[in-house]
């Protein structure tokens, strides 16, 4: 437990704080110190038996030479890691460094989110990680040299500040100084200008990562995971490591700072509620009244159920609000997109396909000005009692949805960015409503990698292809999203489930009615209870004595 | 002391309602499953039984209270005092006090209750559907291979220019291979959603609402026989029926992409990665 001798040694904390300081170290060691169980011994059996589980469990990424070439791999973005060359990413050792056992034990138990590489800790128990990690040891000579012995080049990191809103904005200015937002953007979504440029060391094109995707930090998180990948570096990757150039309290700031910008997916909500407005709606993205409506986050997914199938998706949520009035429905949807792919060659798009999902690197052009930006809104055509709907990809034959689509190329053209499409399922194209029936309007700008774009269109027409909206009803909805310069276009998509859009029914007057009603009924019952018991009362206290209730003239109950 | 704790017997009905209602009912009974079912959170009653809980309860008292002209007197008698007779300028406030809350508070109640809501869109769906009579005869014809195939094994062994391997350990290299092979194209094809761990937790498997099938589940593939596997595997999605929301099921229809063998040794790899066998079909004597 390297990581851990190596925390505690340093462990002297802010002044006047050591008590603080210290139950923060026990924490950050106790995060980063995976194994709960003392390693088991290595022996020739348990290596042995890491080469079973190599073989039944990871062979199919990383290959049975281990160097990242099993039979998965050109599917993936990015790709298995290659462990012949003792270059790791995730570290808490020096730059250039091989990973300590530690390390390689955190990422097999915790994976690495937004990739392939799952939670092995689910299902693979201590001790066999642990014989795993011997085994890929065993692929790389390095790790046998005594010379790269990766325990004495641990980064000794001091006691972590506490998150506070002063270290974020310390951690922001950093962010600045240091240049962060060249590659990861102004506001970190991986937008910025040298971020479609960069490459990985084995020549495959990298894409930067969007840290404001809590969920998909490849380390963790947390300051603490955020602070060993800039002070360490990411080996085989444009990321450097700033532990000469930044002070370890720089370092600390910016990992809160980073921590501060990730956000979650947890969204149990699946309503997007549509609030009513009196006046007319917005039609910019950036108008306040949006405000005025709640978003609802859906979570995107790759187009993995037909052919040409795509797991390497850029947009993984939409953020949608709805506003409306007497006449018009209106959508805003925003989603991070490090580009802004204006441009659509349509003699570029891929129709064949030899697998059944499309190899990122091989079968598809992924590069700024080939395809455009687009995303759908998807309704069905008909509205149906109880659960019944189209299929949530596409529809099908027999129940056809409707689908709105907007085009960054032809936004930037000056056209109605806004197309309304039919589909009966995913194996016939999209059917582009005639002219007379376009009545989808709407556009969108690009900033600091999000796009906000509106859409808008009358509650209800004439044409029976398109979806009429009612108040007070579940509608479902659903989202289609290509990223252009990801080489997403046609079925290469992203796409989300049903969720459902409601358009919140104003309240009837008869309610009010029903309530004022109910309530004079008890007030009568009272008038009459408080009358009776009046009565009662006296009648009680003639009983008692008779004497006293004479002055009030009462000569008691008539018998 | 002890006529001093003697309430009269309407305030000890209305305690008794508290306690049994809200006491009981409402904050006890979810503590008590919770801690039953071991459950992450108190499982409250549903409203249907708690409704029919409060009107047992309701007509309980009713009874109790008016099963005698004495207990009938105790109980009202109080309440015909306490409304009648004018009293103190304090009782005269409170009194006040109840007769506006009262008709407030259900006039309150029938606006709540009124107030147009959306319904949750969440429904009854059919778990395991019936498969369709064709696919019920199938059985996987790499499980129980015959000698016929292991002898053809042998035969591509020896034209490799391997050494004659016996029949049972060549029989054990073909199992083997059809397994890793199998685990190979569940790899390629079904891990970005149900997970190399075969627990339903793929990359792609945030974004759905229904959520991909985890094969490590113990009341899943070991109660289904192989050929309903190979149904689900083959038809996907469109191919359930209406009970079982085809329109939400993210299942592919993996015969227009994979071929019959293929299907069926994506099910050896997915045995075997899952760690749970199929159940097998019972025989009739």
């Amino acid at each position: 437990m390297s990581v851990a001798r190596s925390m505690g040694s340093r462990c002297h904390g802010r002044p006047g704080l050591p008590a603080l300081a210290a139950l923060l170290v026990v924490i950050g060691t106790a995060k980063l110190a995976w194994s709960q169980a003392p390693r088991p011994p290595q022996s020739e059996q348990t290596l042995a038996e890491g080469r079973r589980i190599y073989s039944e469990r990871c062979v199919y990424c990383h290959g049975e030479k281990g160097d990242g070439n099993g039979p998965v791999a050109d599917y993936l973005d990015p790709r298995p890691r290659d462990f012949t060359v003792g270059m790791f990413k995730l570290r808490t050792t020096h730059s250039g460094e091989l990973p300590t056992d530690e390390d390689l034990f955190r990422v097999v138990s915790r994976g690495i989110p937004g990739t392939a590489m799952p939670r092995w800790e689910l299902t693979l128990s201590e001790e066999q990680r642990w014989k795993v990690v011997d085994f890929i040891k065993a692929f790389s000579p390095e790790f046998a040299d005594r010379a790269f012995d990766p325990a004495s080049k641990v980064v000794q990191a001091s006691a972590p500040i506490p998150p506070s809103p002063e270290s974020i904005a310390k951690g922001r200015a950093v962010f600045e100084r240091a240049k962060c937002f060249e590659c990861h953007g102004r506001d970190g979504r991986g937008d910025g200008q040298k971020s479609d440029t960069l490459e990985d060391g084995w020549g495959f094109k990298l894409r930067v990562r969007n840290l404001t995707r809590g969920w998909n930090l490849k380390g963790g998180a947390e300051p603490q995971d955020i602070y060993y990948r800039f002070t360490t570096g990411l080996n085989g990757t444009p990321m450097p490591s700033f532990r000469t150039t930044l002070s370890e309290e720089e370092r600390w700031h910016l990992a809160n700072y980073i921590a501060s910008l990730a956000r979650t997916r947890e969204s149990e909500q699946v309503v997007v509620k549509a609030k009513r407005v009196s006046g007319d709606l917005p039609q910019t993205p950036e108008h306040p009244d949006w405000k005025l409506a709640e978003a609802l986050q859906v979570p995107l997914t790759g187009q993995v159920l037909a052919r040409p199938r795509w797991q390497n998706i850029s947009v993984e949520l939409v953020e949608a609000r709805a506003l409306y009035n007497d006449r018009e429905l209106a959508l805003l949807l925003v989603w991070d997109d490090p580009f802004a792919d204006t441009e659509h060659h349509a003699d570029r798009e891929v129709s064949r396909f030899e697998a059944t999902y499309v190899r990122p690197f091989a079968d598809i052009p992924r590069k700024p000005g080939v395809f455009r930006d687009a995303i759908a809104v998807q309704f069905p055509v008909r509205l149906r009692e109880g659960a019944r709907k189209p299929h949530f990809f596409r529809g099908d034959a027999s129940d056809p949805v409707n689908l709105w689509l907007w085009k960054a190329d032809r936004q930037r053209q000056g056209l109605n960015p806004v197309e309304e499409y039919n589909a009966r399922g995913f194996r016939t194209p999209l059917v582009l409503q005639p002219e007379g029936d376009q009545h989808v309007h709407g556009g969108g700008s690009w900033q600091a990698g999000q796009w906000r774009v509106v859409v808008r269109r009358a509650l209800r027409t004439e044409d029976r292809q398109d979806i009429q909206f009612e108040e007070g009803r579940l509608i479902p909805i659903a989202f289609n999203s290509w990223d252009g310069s990801n080489g997403e276009h046609g079925l290469i998509m992203s796409l989300s489930a049903w969720s459902f859009l409601a358009l919140e029914a104003p309240v009837p007057a008869s309610l009010y009615l029903y309530a004022l009603l109910a309530l004079l009924a008890v007030g009568l019952g009272e008038w009459w209870f408080v009358r009776y018991s009046r009565r009662r009362s006296l009648e009680l206290a003639w009983q008692d004595d008779p004497e006293r209730v004479a002055p009030t003239g009462w000569r008691g109950p008539v018998v | 002391m002890r006529d001093r704790l003697q309430l009269n017997l309407f305030w000890r009905a209305a305690l008794f309602y508290v306690v049994v209602f809200y006491g009981g009912l409402v904050w006890l009974f979810p503590r008590v499953s919770q801690w039953a079912v071991e459950a992450p959170e108190p499982l409250p009653l549903p409203a249907a039984a708690l409704s029919m809980y409060w009107w047992l309860l309701l007509t309980g008292l009713f009874i109790y209270v008016s099963s005698s002209e004495a207990r009938r007197q105790a109980f009202l008698h109080p309440l015909y005092r306490w409304f009648g007779v004018r009293g103190t300028r304090r009782r005269q406030a409170l009194r006040w006090g109840v007769l506006v809350a009262l008709p407030a508070a259900v006039g309150g109640m029938f606006y709540w209750d009124g107030l147009p809501r959306l319904s949750s869109p969440a429904g009854i769906r059919s778990q395991h559907p019936t498969m369709p009579k064709a696919f019920a005869k199938l059985a996987n014809p790499l499980r129980h291979l015959s000698a016929e195939q292991v002898r053809a094994y042998q035969a591509t062994l020896v034209a490799r220019g391997a050494a004659d391997v016996p029949p049972e350990a060549a029989r054990e290299r073909l199992v083997a291979q059809l397994v890793g092979e199998g685990a190979g194209l569940y790899a390629i094809n079904c891990r970005p959603c149900h997970g190399m761990q075969a627990n339903g937790a793929g990359p792609m498997a945030r974004g759905f609402r229904l959520k991909p099938a985890d094969f490590r589940d113990p009341g899943l593939l070991p109660t289904v026989v192989e050929s309903y596997a190979f149904w689900r595997v083959s038809k996907g999605g469109p191919g359930l029926p209406a009970a079982s929301t085809p329109w939400d099921s993210a299942m592919p229809i993996w015969e227009l992409d994979l071929g019959e063998e293929e299907r069926w040794k994506v099910l050896l790899g997915e045995y075997f990665l899952s760690g749970v066998g199929p159940r097998e079909p019972e025989k009739l004597p």
